[in-house]
């Protein structure tokens, strides 16, 4: 599921008109890479799918030069002030793992171990892929 | 003292960390009348719930029994008993539980059948209030309740001084909030010879009831920290399965340093998509849009089904798509479940389909598994055929 959005996405890349610019289109298929591993099907329960989907969203409205749309805090649970059980590292976590600083220190574990699959799943596609297409 | 000795004795007896200051305390101040002591029925078995409620209502009879101890008391132990059945009323479902037990265990045929020969539920609101008053525990309350209820029946002048005695008593518990077990115990203990003196109390059915309320005790402290205990039981695990993720943490441990790992092991993998994109990026002008499409299409057709997909996309080579939907059936992918593998092999087998067998073989066996060359060129053969 998550290979055939992110070959999808790369065939529409490909077939868009290839703009002369290496940033614009490194920027796409950064966003496709992203919008593939919110769409897989293991991860599509998750909060961090969730949350990564409505980055991307907000970012591609940003794009085309719009004014910023209102962006709504959904809810914030936890002060920004982390637990003082929490080690000091876990706010780093939570700025690194999408939607992490909505969620208590248990679930960000969870949603971190399956951040981190899919991550390790969309790396490993990609290099795949290059190496199918340079060689 | 004697008898207060003993109290101390068998709290020792019983395992129990006796707080001395208030055993002292309140065998000094009990003393006198040790039918106050009868009221305080022992703690009988409680849910392991019961322990912050029961802090709480301990702590609320404690407070408002600094009233003048008279008979107008009673007026005043009314408004109380709402207030504390209301409490009690929390532990509804342990309540009944209690009361049962209580009624089963710590007393006397003849006063259950007093307490429910009386108005059922008012009787062990007074109780529960009774006992709320002198117990340290809303638990305790209800089965002190039905014993201070029986106590009443027959001591209606003892009231007084159980009330009395419920004051001096009391005064330690609220001097010492954390302590209410402790207090408990030692009020259980205190009763334990009243009881035996006052009703026909079996020692085992005291004893068990101690048990209980040791039990409760511990599970009172632990209540808070019940809580923190299961939930640093499920980081730790979520910890360990993490620990399973990341590689090379398995040496690591402790928490500060695997989430230190964690961390870099994810901006690691972040930074590595960003470097791949901008490779991608970098090749993709070179694409075959060929492969691309059957690709994409292959992938549809195997996780859908042949049926769904065939108007979906420009269908450049329908030989070739056949040839690689045969293959992907003879090699039996018919579920995806690593997309990695997945997509190297349908990358394999479309790419010797359009590309030609020949150039790619020693390119794909440096590049892939060895497991997958076995696979790769028993399909090239089918493809050849």
């Amino acid at each position: 599921m998550q290979a055939l959005h992110f070959l999808q996405a790369l065939a529409r890349i490909a077939r868009a008109a290839p703009k002369p610019a290496h940033s614009a289109r490194t920027r796409q298929i950064r966003h496709a890479a992203y919008a593939s591993m919110a769409h897989s099907s293991r991860s599509s329960r998750r909060t961090w799918s969730r949350a990564l989907l409505h980055r991307l969203r907000q970012r591609q409205q940003q794009r085309p030069g719009r004014l910023l749309t209102v962006r709504r805090r959904v809810r914030i649970v936890t002060p920004i002030t982390s637990r003082p059980e929490e080690p000091a590292r876990a706010e780093t976590l939570r700025q690194l793992v999408p939607g992490g600083r909505g969620m208590e220190y248990c679930n960000l574990l969870e949603e971190t171990a399956d951040y981190v699959q899919c991550l390790r799943a969309q790396v490993q596609l990609m290099q795949t892929l290059l190496d199918a297409f340079s060689s | 003292m004697e008898i207060n000795d003993k109290d101390n004795f068998e709290l020792e007896k019983n395992g129990y960390q006796v707080n001395y200051q208030n055993a002292t305390f309140l065998a000094g101040t009990s003393m006198p009348d040790l039918s106050w002591n009868a009221n305080y029925a022992i703690s009988g078995p409680s849910g392991p719930n019961l322990g912050w409620d029961q802090n709480l209502l301990c702590q609320l009879p404690k407070l408002n029994s600094f009233l003048p101890p008279s008979l107008s008391d009673i007026q005043a132990d009314s408004g109380f008993i709402e207030r504390a059945a209301k409490y009690s009323c929390f532990n509804g479902g342990n309540v009944n539980a209690m009361l049962g037990s209580i009624n089963n265990s710590v007393l006397d045929q003849s006063k259950r059948m007093e307490n429910f020969a009386e108005d059922g539920s008012n009787r062990r609101g007074l109780e529960r209030s009774e006992t709320g008053d002198g117990a340290s525990s809303g638990g305790c309350g209800q089965e002190e309740g039905t014993s201070s209820a029986n106590a009443k029946k027959r001591k209606r002048p003892n009231q007084g001084n159980e009330v009395n005695q419920g004051e001096g008593a009391r005064k330690s518990p609220v001097t010492n909030c954390t302590k209410d077990t402790g207090e408990r115990e030692e009020k259980g203990e205190e009763k334990k010879p009243s009881e035996n003196q006052t009703k026909n109390g079996s020692d085992p059915a005291n004893k068990e009831e101690y048990v209980h309320v040791r039990a409760r005790r511990g599970q009172a402290t632990n209540s808070h920290s019940l809580a923190e205990r299961v939930r640093r039981e499920k980081i730790s695990e979520r910890m360990k399965y993490l620990q399973d993720l990341v590689p090379g943490c398995s040496k690591v441990t402790g928490k500060a340093v695997m989430l230190d790992e964690i961390i870099n092991y994810v901006q690691s993998l972040q930074r590595q998509v960003e470097f791949l994109s901008m490779k991608l990026s970098a090749i993709n002008p070179r694409l075959d849009f060929n492969i691309e499409g059957i690709l994409s299409k292959s992938l549809f057709n195997s996780n859908v089904g042949p049926s769904s997909s065939m108007g979906y996309l420009p269908d450049p080579g329908q030989t070739q798509l056949h040839l690689s939907q045969q293959n992907l059936l003879h090699s039996g992918m018919t579920d995806i479940v690593d997309p990695a593998d997945a997509l190297r092999r349908i990358a394999n087998a479309q790419l010797m389909s359009n590309i030609g067998l020949k150039e790619l073989s020693p390119q794909m066996s440096n590049a892939w598994d060895g497991g997958f060359q076995n696979f790769m060129r028993g399909g090239c053969q089918d493809l050849n055929n």
